[in-house]
C-alpha cells in the first residue's frame, strides 16, 4: 500500500469561489465587483435533450443544501407547459416538502453561518467552542427540517420521490405523525431563536430596496404564487422574462438579474416578509413583534431575525399540514407530452427560483432557463457594497473583510461548494501631494 | 468481545469525477464489512452525518483531496487528537468541508475516540466528468488499507 502523510491545504470540492474586489482611490471607492461561481448554468446545457420527467431530479443537483427548490421550479415549469392541474393533496405534500428545507437551509444559515460573523467568530466551529449548546440545538432544527425531506423525499439531501404531476408514492399517515414531536420543538426553539437574533448587535444600514417575491392571496407564498414587488409588479410567472432580464459582467461567469429597466432588486426573506407580512400567521407576526420587527424592515442585517420567523412558520405550517393530512390515493396527474412551453417560480429560502422549459412533442428538453436567487441578487449585493464600505474603509483589512462578508451572508447566497467564500482584494491608491 | 462500534464513511458528490471516490469506496465496502461496522455514503451537505457519531468508537473518512500529489495517491491522517493539515480555514458558504465536519464534532464532544482520514488523490473535479483512472484503480488499495484500519482483514469477502 502506498500511503503517504503530507500537508493538505484543501480537500476537495475544488470548483468555484466568491470574489470580491474594493477599489479605492483615498477614501472614494472607485470600483466593487462580486464574482461568484454559478452552476446552474451548466445544468441548462445538460438539460437539453433529456426528457421531461428528468427535470426534477436533474435540478436537484444544482444544491445540497436548496434540491427541494429546484425540484419545486421544475415541476411547475412541467406542469405549466403541459397543463397539468394538481390536486391540494399534492399541493398541501410539497409545501410540507417546502417547509423542511426552508427549516434546514435557515438553520443552517442563521446559526452555522451568519451567527458567527455577528458574534466575532471566525466560523461555527470556534462559536461551537464557547457556544456549544447553541449549536447542538442548530443541528437538532436541522435535522427537524432534513427528516421532512427525509420522509416524503425519499432522503436527505437530493430528494428523489418528486414527479412531474405530484409524487411517486405519498407517505403515511403515521409517518408523518412521527414528525410531529421534533417539529414542535423545533417551533418553540424558532421563538427563542427570533429572540435571541434581536440580541445580536446589529449595524444600522438600511437600504432603498426593490424587493420582488411571490405573493398568494390565502398563505404565506412558498410554491405558488404571482410575482409582485413593492413597487407595484404583480405578474403571474409566464411573464418573468417581460420584467426581469439577465445581464452578463466580463468578471464573472453568473449572470446579474435586473429589471427591464436596469434596475437591481432584492429577492429573499426580506423581500418576502416586507411583501407578505400580512399572510404570515398570527403566531408567526407575533413572534416577529416580540423579535422587534415591524411589518416593513428595509435594514438587510435584520433578515437573521426574519430567517428565524420564517422557520418558526414553516414549522407551524409542517404541522398543520401533518395534522390534517389525509394519504392520496393516487399521488400524481399523469398527462401526455406536447410541444410546448412552460414556466414555473418557487420561493427558494433564499429568493425567488425562475424555470422556463420549452419541450418537444416526445417530451424531450428542447431548451431550459434556470435563474437561481443569487444571480438575481447579485446586483443588489454589489450595489449594496458601494454604499456600505466608503465609511469602512480605515478599518484593518480583516474587519472589512469581516463585515463585507456580514453583509453579503444577508443575501445567503449559493455559492455552491466554493472553497473560498471571500477573497477581499482591497487596492487603495493614495492621494495628496506625494502622489 | 462484542467490538466496538465502528463507522465507514464515504464523502464526495458523484457527479464530479473523482470527488467521487470516497462515495465509490463506501458503496464498495457495504457488503464487506461485520455487523458492528455501519458504512454511510454523504454525498451532500456533510453536517447531517454528525449524529451517526453517536456511539461509535472507531471512524474511518474516505474523501478525495486535491493537494499537487500525484492522481491517486493515498493519504492518510489520524484526526483523533489533531485537526486535518491545512490549518483551520471556513472556506464556504454552505457546504461544510470534512476539515469543519470534524473540528464542529470535536468542538461538540462528539469526535469517535479514534478517527482517521484516508484521503485519495484526485486530479478531476468538473461537473459531469468521469473518475480518472488513476482514482479508480487506487479504489482497491484503500478497501484493503480501510479494512486494515477496522481490523477486517481476514474478512473472506475481501477475496471476491
Amino acid at each position: 500500500m502506498t500511503t503517504k502523510t503530507i500537508r493538505v491545504d484543501y480537500l476537495a470540492r475544488v470548483e468555484g469561489e466568491g470574489s470580491l474586489l474594493i477599489r479605492a482611490k483615498g477614501t472614494r471607492l472607485t470600483d466593487v465587483k462580486f464574482k461568484i461561481f454559478e452552476p446552474p448554468r451548466f445544468f441548462e446545457a445538460f438539460l437539453r435533450g433529456r426528457d421531461y420527467r428528468e427535470a426534477p431530479d436533474i435540478t436537484a443537483r444544482i444544491c445540497g443544501i436548496c434540491p427541494v427548490a429546484y425540484q419545486m421550479s421544475a415541476v411547475n415549469a412541467m406542469e405549466d407547459a403541459l397543463a397539468i392541474s394538481v390536486n391540494d393533496h399534492i399541493r398541501d405534500l410539497r409545501r410540507l416538502l417546502y417547509c423542511g428545507e426552508w427549516i434546514e437551509s435557515h438553520a443552517l444559515h442563521v446559526f452555522m453561518l451568519h451567527a458567527p460573523n455577528f458574534l466575532g467568530y471566525a466560523d461555527a466551529i470556534r462559536m461551537a467552542q464557547d457556544h456549544p449548546e447553541l449549536v447542538a440545538d442548530a443541528l437538532r432544527l436541522k435535522k427537524a427540517g432534513n427528516e421532512i425531506m427525509r420522509v416524503i423525499g425519499g432522503r436527505e439531501i437530493h430528494p428523489i420521490n418528486v414527479r412531474v404531476g405530484g409524487f411517486y408514492r405519498a407517505p403515511s399517515k403515521s409517518e408523518l405523525a412521527a414528525l410531529t414531536g421534533e417539529l414542535e420543538w423545533a417551533r418553540q426553539k424558532a421563538r427563542d431563536a427570533a429572540l435571541w437574533a434581536a440580541t445580536l448587535p446589529m449595524p444600522d444600514f438600511k437600504q432603498d430596496y426593490l424587493f420582488a417575491s411571490l405573493r398568494h392571496e390565502e398563505e404565506y407564498a412558498i410554491a405558488q404564487g404571482r410575482i409582485v414587488s413593492n413597487q407595484g409588479l404583480d405578474i403571474p410567472s409566464p411573464s418573468y422574462n417581460q420584467h426581469f432580464h439577465e445581464q452578463q459582467v466580463d468578471y464573472s461567469n453568473a449572470l446579474q438579474s435586473v429589471t427591464r429597466e436596469g434596475r437591481s432588486y432584492l429577492a429573499g426573506p426580506l423581500a418576502r416578509y416586507n411583501l407578505n407580512y400580512d399572510k404570515l400567521s398570527s403566531d408567526a407576526q407575533g413572534v416577529a413583534k416580540e423579535a422587534g420587527l415591524g411589518p416593513t424592515e428595509l435594514n438587510g442585517f435584520k433578515s437573521i431575525i426574519v430567517r428565524c420567523v420564517e422557520i418558526f412558520y414553516a414549522c407551524e405550517e409542517a404541522l398543520r399540514i401533518i395534522h390534517q393530512y389525509e394519504r392520496p390515493d393516487r399521488p400524481f396527474v399523469e398527462a401526455a407530452p406536447v410541444e410546448s412551453e412552460g414556466h414555473g417560480c418557487t420561493e427558494a429560502p433564499r429568493g425567488l427560483l425562475y424555470h422556463r422549459y420549452r419541450i418537444a412533442g416526445d417530451g424531450s428538453i428542447l431548451e431550459a432557463q434556470i435563474v437561481p436567487p443569487t444571480s438575481q441578487n447579485q446586483k443588489a449585493i454589489e450595489e449594496e457594497l458601494w454604499d456600505f464600505v466608503p465609511p469602512r474603509l480605515g478599518l484593518p483589512k480583516d474587519e472589512l473583510t469581516r463585515q463585507c462578508e456580514q453583509l453579503i451572508r444577508n443575501y445567503d447566497p449559493c455559492i455552491s461548494c466554493a472553497t473560498h467564500f471571500l477573497d477581499l482584494q482591497l487596492e487603495q491608491e493614495k492621494t495628496g501631494a506625494s502622489d | 468481545m462484542q467490538s466496538p462500534p465502528v463507522l465507514v464513511m464515504g464523502l464526495g458528490n458523484w457527479n464530479r469525477g473523482d470527488d467521487a471516490v470516497g462515495l465509490e469506496v463506501a458503496r464498495r465496502l457495504r457488503a464487506m464489512v461485520p455487523g458492528h461496522c455501519s458504512v454511510l455514503e454523504v454525498d451532500g451537505d456533510p453536517l447531517a452525518s454528525l449524529e451517526s457519531w453517536d456511539g461509535i468508537e472507531l471512524a474511518v473518512i474516505v474523501d478525495a483531496v486535491s493537494s499537487g500529489a500525484t492522481p491517486g495517491t493515498i493519504h492518510r491522517f489520524d484526526v483523533s487528537n489533531q485537526p486535518l493539515p491545512g490549518g483551520l480555514v471556513s472556506t464556504s458558504t454552505h457546504a461544510f468541508g470534512l476539515q469543519e465536519l470534524i473540528e464542529l464534532g470535536r468542538a461538540l464532544g462528539k469526535l469517535p475516540r479514534e478517527v482517521t482520514v484516508l484521503a485519495i488523490e484526485g486530479q478531476r473535479f468538473g461537473i459531469g466528468s468521469r473518475m480518472s483512472p488513476e482514482c479508480l484503480a487506487s479504489i482497491g488499495t484503500v478497501i484493503e488499507a480501510l479494512l486494515e484500519e477496522i481490523g477486517c482483514t481476514n474478512t473472506p469477502l475481501l477475496r471476491t
